[in-house]
């Protein structure tokens, strides 16, 4: 197993996009990466593609991951773990990522909890470095199922935890990395405090949402915490780290036909169902309202908190502080802590970068999510979460029938669009020798998150076009961050069966 | 449902068209010029605008003014009911046989907008079966016709090359001058090089060879339908556009008024013309009409102008490539008949008529686009003009549907015409227009004849199968006994499952799955069906194919069969027949029969005779064999074919009283046919009834117990001239009754037997069968069976006097049987019918059906013999002027000379016959 920290402590950016100057930003944003392709001169001409399609497959599907969950018999359950129904709401997931920084500041995890009945799931988009990212994505749903657990419950876990045998909260998928053990006995103990903390002091009266806000707000709080209690440890270096990047965070938790998901900043969650007036299209329906500028309550809510005479370097350049694009995030303390704190906890780690001239009234950062709620139908087929790397490439409709349509098997092409006037037939039948190929290339994925990468990086407008995948793919690593964002996806497919059987009462 | 905003646009450019009388709105045609376009252009909407930009008002488009009707009259002798191409064509020759006035032809939509009016716009080509051709030439004729006489219809005598990437086309195309040239058609076979001359801008890099027919051409369809239409105004004829269709009132069995949206027509006569909608107006009447079209895609691909075009180039088919390309408005005009097609409206259809057109599917015709750029490199250079998706409805089984209905009698339908509406317009509207005022048709075209389908072809995911498979059907090799692959095993006895396991080789005849040979297991052969049995689903279903014009493949196969058949003992399945049983209370069936056949039916019970039924002409509109069950009571067999068609005859002349009662139980008895000088070992060991020659001659009939099963009618006879019986078991006994006899028939080495070893049979003893050597315009004494014919006898029957005065004039051709010579079957292409027959050297007739006779060991050739003189009018045929030529045939190019017979023969058997005098089925 990798020791996470152990590595990426060498080769960390001081600075990536979120916190960028807007105007480099601009270019990826708001022009739009396909503007520079139509500059390129001739008819949909690409370079020659440097790598083969099998190349390029291989390249697209090297973090492809996959959970069976429905009909799988052969879990072996410990005694003490809570069995979920034979059937599930959940059939399948398909999830995969695809990096455009150095490296990748996107997380994706999967977690089943052991003593409750739900699955966990979150995309995780990163700033500043991949460490919060990381190490959210890594703590955050152990904070989420202690928060599920009755009293009864945490309170033995609790009980062995300190007689010394730790007690599993939940069964990650698809991660084989560890923290460090001095990070891990930190972490440890927080989570520990958490658990106590739940117990004492903490009204008994349930609710998802509560569980899901205070497992957030907590661990963040705790990044923060850590740092300030432990200024002599030997991870003290990676602590600050964690503490000065920052994370935005979207988790979704199914429990039968319940879905809850909780979001801070802007990765989105969709919901793909079936058309129920007798067509046979496509709905999505968004689940999340993203934390930026974008969103007018955002805005109003983050200028309240702060005196009116701030408003105006609140929100500058669409931006927190005119430096930070999400609204709300994990970590980031830069934005929470005020000058002489942040000064006295990060000492020696502190550059010109450290102190916000404009950070007056801190925080003006939080990680506080909004928790959505939907009970899942027998005709929602399908839930999509993906980093905003996925969402500035293709609009959540579009994304929903790529899946949808990829779930029925068929070939998806929009209709040639051909110029009006002039085109020679010799033109056409380029432009239809591409889409042939294009078509040749589609049915390779077999993840349907796999099968959203490609189609976001890879459409031109005469289709799935080769060139266009090989050269997004083989850009230099230093101008790639203008084409595109890092993209992570979930794909969770829901049991219709299951669904359409459910009980009303659960 | 589309959406209203694009409905209210589509009639906003109706209302401008009208006004302008076929002028088209302005925007449209700067399209053409570079000038901005319309939103209906952008987003693939056609309003023939680069398409007729070049008529440009000036000519006699812009200065006619077509008056069209307000309102319908209130009744009417013919209503067509659709202003396609074929609709106006029957409506132009209506108005030209003088029924101008009383004729009305309703437009759902505006007149001009059927997709018919703007067909490829190809004239001639040549068809292997007659009546395809004469339609063809008719078509080519009336354009030229009218073009002479100064009429606008666009049409250019560039003649028509037809390109061939394979030998096999080439033979093919070999056949095809064969026929063309026997029908005084000039045509040629062409080298690459030659090919190259006519037409230099195709590529004949890959290309085998070419037919060149010099006198065919192309028109402008648009400007032939609208010459037609106008016309046919001229002659007072009525047209009302945008009136809708809503109901046919139909009282016994007649269509008398016609329901629309502005009015109802009486009508004596309807002609449904409805092309995609042909299928919903049969569904407006009660009963229904069947009409079995379903649409599917078809492509036009229109270029802009190119500089160096030849206005002359040759129309181009090259169907190896699917394709066609011809020379329209200086730029090009290209389509295609793809392998594969994609149905289209599969739920439901639109409803005005502007908007069948769908969007284009660019990936779906590049592989056509590849082929028209690789044949013609040109075209590379040419701007397109537009890509046209329209829709066109194709026939269950490709070929055009034609004639009239059997649900009704003054009802017409013209189908199917596939995108070839210019092709064969012209000639189908002239002969159901002369049907219509004459009565009856001016040829036979059975296999056109709507008759020829049964309701099951009507069955909607029936024709969405199958359609995916008909477009492609008109480009591929027209090999022999050539087959659809969709909508099959829709039609199988009870003993299908022990067919197949047995090895059966299927061919489908009316929906029916009917073995056509089968491949016997070497270890010879029935040992071990037992064990076949218990898993005979899995043995997979296999569709019999003969993908070659020389030696087929099942020849070993059916020769084997073939040996069983005639010095063994055989199995065969004959439930496709279609069976009838015709009872009265009293007499009257007798007597109805009488009337309605040739041959004298007052035989005793329990006996069976072969007759045909007559129409006043002497026709064959059936030939069939009426078993006497009971004095009251026949069970009549007719060919497989004739089930639809066979019915209507005779619901249409029994008493229209009801006193004799007619029945198709086709479908309750599986018929089983144990053909051989055995067959009588092997039936007597599963029945206690004497089967000697004395006490169950040929031709007799009883209803007997078989195994355990009882009520199985045993028929004496087996149509192919050899001993044995056809076995009609109720369905629910069949197997057991099968089961039986392969096991009896294990003792005798009985072999299973198709249908390509029983033609062979019935070929070699000179057996005509219906549909394939008669038609409806065959008279007996034309084909050796005078002696069938009670001619004798003072009882009236329809066509007595025809066949009267037939016998006192003579014929004028004669059923021949002819024995190629010098034909070596292992090489040479082998005759598969259609082949050109010449005595003396001159052209005397084609043949109608060819197969190879075991017996007399060469290829046996049936057909008829004429006497043309020099007009080329039909003289009179004697025996004597039959036996006195010499004869060949010609098989793709190459004449085989042959040696000719009136009677059927007498062939050598090992097993001589039982019965003195042997039945031979011609004779002269």
């Amino acid at each position: 197993m990798a020791r996470v920290f152990s590595h990426l402590f060498q080769n960390v950016k001081p600075l990536s996009h979120r916190l960028d100057r807007p105007v480099r930003c601009g270019v990826a944003r708001v022009a739009g990466w396909e503007r520079l392709f139509h500059n390129t001169p001739g008819l949909y001409a690409f370079p020659r593609p440097k790598l083969s399609p099998q190349e390029v497959s291989q390249i697209l599907r090297q973090n492809e991951g996959v959970v069976q969950v429905s009909g799988c018999g052969d879990h072996e359950w410990s005694p003490d773990e809570v069995t979920p129904a034979a059937t599930y709401s959940i059939d399948s997931v398909d999830s995969n990522q695809l990096a455009s920084n150095s490296p990748i500041e996107d997380k994706l995890a999967a977690a089943r909890c052991l003593h409750t009945t739900g699955y966990l799931f979150g995309v995780f988009d990163g700033h500043g470095g991949p460490e919060c990212s990381q190490v959210v994505a890594k703590r955050l749903f152990d904070y989420i199922a202690a928060s599920l657990l009755p009293r009864s419950e945490l309170r033995r876990v609790v009980a062995e935890w300190q007689a010394g045998s730790p007690v599993a909260l939940t069964q990650v998928y698809n991660d084989n990395s560890m923290f460090v053990s001095e990070l891990q006995e930190i972490y440890d103990a927080s989570l520990l405090r958490y658990c106590n903390q739940l117990l004492t002091s903490v009204s008994e009266d349930f609710s998802m949402e509560e569980a899901l806000a205070r497992s957030f707000t907590q661990l963040d709080g705790d990044l923060g915490r850590e740092v300030e209690e432990n200024q002599r440890s030997a991870v003290l270096e990676p602590l600050v780290r964690v503490a000065l990047s920052g994370s935005v965070a979207c988790v979704a938790h199914v429990d039968g036909p319940h879905l809850h998901i909780a979001n801070t900043g802007d990765c989105g969650a969709v919901l793909g169902s079936q058309r129920q007036d007798g067509g046979s299209g496509w709905q999505a329906l968004r689940l999340t309202e993203d934390h930026t500028w974008e969103n007018p309550l955002e805005v109003e809510r983050v200028v309240s908190e702060h005196p009116p005479n701030e408003a105006e370097n609140v929100v500058k350049d669409q931006r927190l502080l005119g430096l930070l694009m999400p609204f709300r995030a994990f970590g980031d303390f830069r934005f929470k802590w005020d000058r002489e704190k942040l000064l006295s906890v990060i000492q020696r780690y502190a550059d010109h970068n450290s102190i916000i001239p404009t950070s007056l009234t801190p925080p003006y950062l939080t990680a506080m999510p909004e928790v959505t709620y939907h009970r899942l139908r027998p005709h929602d087929r399908f839930l999509l979460m993906a980093s905003d790397g996925l969402w500035e490439c293709m609009s959540p409709l579009d994304s929903v029938m790529l899946v949808g349509e990829y779930m029925s098997g068929r070939q998806t092409l929009q209709p040639v669009r051909l110029p009006h006037h002039g085109v020679t037939l010799r033109e056409v039948e380029q432009v239809l020798e591409q889409r042939l190929k294009g078509l040749s290339l589609k049915p390779v994925d077999t993840s349907a998150a796999t099968h959203l990468i490609r189609h976001a990086i890879g459409v031109s407008d005469t289709g799935l076009d080769h060139a266009r995948l090989s050269h997004s793919l083989t850009l230099p690593p230093e101008v790639r961050r203008y084409f595109r964002d890092d993209i992570s996806i979930h794909v969770i497919f829901f049991d219709s069966n299951f669904l359409r059987v459910c009980p009303i009462e659960i | 449902m589309m959406a209203s905003g694009t409905a209210t646009l589509l009639r906003r450019i109706n209302t401008h068209w009208k006004n302008a009388s076929f002028i088209l709105p302005s925007s449209c045609r700067s399209f053409h010029t570079g000038e901005p376009v319309s939103t209906d252009i952008l987003q693939g909407r056609w309003v023939s605008s680069h398409q007729y930009q070049q008529l440009d008002l000036e000519e006699n488009f812009a200065s006619s003014k077509l008056v069209l009707d307000e309102l319908p009259p209130k009744e009417a002798k013919v209503v067509v009911c659709g202003g396609g191409m074929v609709g106006t064509s029957v409506l132009y020759h209506l108005a030209m046989l003088g029924w101008g006035k009383d004729v009305v032809m309703l437009e759902q939509g505006r007149i001009g907008g059927a997709s018919s009016w703007r067909g490829s716009g190809f004239l001639g080509g040549v068809k292997l079966t007659g009546p395809e051709m004469k339609i063809l030439c008719k078509s080519k004729a009336l354009a030229k016709e009218l073009s002479d006489a100064g009429h606008d219809t666009g049409w250019k005598q560039c003649g028509g090359l037809h390109l061939a990437r394979t030998r096999d086309r080439i033979t093919h195309f070999r056949k095809m001058r064969a026929i063309a040239e026997a029908n005084g058609t000039e045509c040629y076979i062409l080298s690459p090089e030659e090919t190259a001359k006519k037409c230099d801008i195709i590529n004949t890099s890959d290309l085998v060879g070419s037919f060149w027919v010099p006198n065919d051409g192309v028109c402008d369809p648009y400007k032939l339908t609208f010459t037609l239409l106008k016309l046919a105004l001229e002659q007072g004829a009525h047209v009302v556009d945008e009136c809708h269709l809503s109901r046919i009132l139909v009282q016994n069995e007649r269509v008398v008024a016609v329901e629309t949206s502005k009015g109802m027509i009486e009508c004596d006569y309807i002609v449904n013309t409805g092309g995609l909608w042909a299928r919903n107006i049969g569904q407006m009447s009660e009963p229904q009409v069947k009409v079995p079209v379903h649409p599917a895609e078809h492509y036009f691909l229109y270029t802009q102008k190119l500089d160096g075009i030849d206005p002359m180039m040759p129309a181009l088919r090259d169907p190896d490539g699917n394709i066609y390309i011809r020379e329209f408005n200086e730029g090009f005009l290209c389509g295609g008949f793809e392998k594969w097609a994609k149905p289209s409206f599969e739920k439901e259809l639109p409803g005005p008529l502007q908007d069948r057109e769908l969007l284009e599917d660019w990936d779906h015709f590049f592989v056509m686009l590849k082929e028209m750029l690789f044949r013609v490199p040109v075209m590379k250079k040419a701007v397109l003009g537009c890509l046209y998706n329209t829709s066109c409805a194709f026939s269950a089984d490709h070929r055009w549907i034609l004639g009239m209905v059997p649900e009704l009698t003054n009802y017409f339908v013209v189908g199917g015409l596939r995108s070839g509406g210019s092709s064969a317009a012209g000639g189908i509207g002239s002969m159901i227009a002369e049907w219509i005022v004459s009565g009856t048709p001016n040829m036979d075209a059975y296999d056109l004849d709507i008759l020829r389908f049964l309701p099951a072809h009507n069955n909607g995911r029936f024709l969405l199968d199958r359609v995916r498979e008909v477009p492609g059907i008109h480009y591929s090799i027209a090999y022999p006994f050539s087959d659809f692959t969709t909508g099959r095993c829709l039609r199988m006895s009870p003993i299908f499952p022990r067919l197949k396991a047995a090895g059966a080789v299927f061919g489908q005849v009316m929906g029916y799955e009917r073995p056509s040979y089968f491949t016997h297991r070497s270890d010879g052969d029935s040992a071990d069906y037992e064990s076949t049995f218990n898993n005979e689903a899995s043995i997979p279903f296999q569709i019999a194919t003969t993908k070659t014009w020389t030696k087929p493949q099942w020849f070993d196969h059916a020769a084997k069969e073939y040996a069983a058949c005639r010095e063994g003992v055989a199995l065969l399945d004959y439930s496709s027949f279609a069976k009838f049983d015709v009872w009265s209370k009293g007499n009257e069936v007798v007597q109805a029969l009488q009337y309605l056949c040739s041959n004298d039916l007052d035989i005793p019970v329990g006996n069976i005779i072969h007759t045909g039924m007559q129409n006043s002409y002497g026709g064959y509109e059936n030939d069939c064999s009426l078993a006497r069950t009971a004095p009251n009571h026949y069970m009549m067999i007719a060919p497989s074919i004739q089930q639809t068609r066979c019915s209507t005859w005779l619901k249409r002349n029994l008493p229209s009283d009801g006193s004799v009662v007619m029945s198709d139980v086709t479908s309750m008895y599986t018929a089983i046919c144990l053909m051989g000088p055995l067959a009588r070992n092997v039936l007597s060991e599963l029945t206690d009834e004497d089967l000697s020659p004395k006490a169950f001659p040929f031709f007799s009939f009883k209803e007997m117990d078989v195994g355990l099963a009882n009520g199985i009618r045993a028929m004496n006879i087996t149509h192919t001239g050899e001993l044995g019986w056809v076995l009609y078991i109720p369905n629910e006994y069949a197997v057991h009754v099968y089961e039986n006899l392969v096991s009896v028939g294990k003792n005798y080495n009985m072999l299973h037997a198709g249908y390509y070893a029983m033609r062979s049979l019935r070929i070699e003893k000179f057996y005509a069968f219906w549909g394939q050597d008669l038609d409806s315009t065959t008279t007996p004494l034309e084909c050796g069976r005078g002696f069938r014919v009670k001619l004798n006898k003072d009882i009236d029957f329809i066509g007595r006097e025809a066949l009267e005065q037939q016998k006192k004039e003579g014929v004028k051709r004669l059923y021949v049987h002819l024995q190629l010579e010098d034909h070596n079957p292992e090489v040479d292409p082998w005759a598969w019918g259609g082949e050109p027959i010449y005595r003396d050297g001159v052209f005397v007739g084609v043949t109608t059906t060819t197969g190879y006779g075991f017996t007399l060991n060469n290829l046996i050739c049936l057909g008829f013999v004429r006497n043309y003189d020099k007009n080329g009018n039909m003289d009179y045929v004697t025996p004597e002027y039959i036996m006195a030529g010499d004869y060949e045939v010609d098989i793709a190019g190459v004449r085989y000379s042959a040696s000719v017979s009136l009677r059927s023969p007498s062939l050598p058997s090992k097993f001589p016959e039982p019965q003195g005098n042997r039945y031979l089925a011609t004779q002269t």
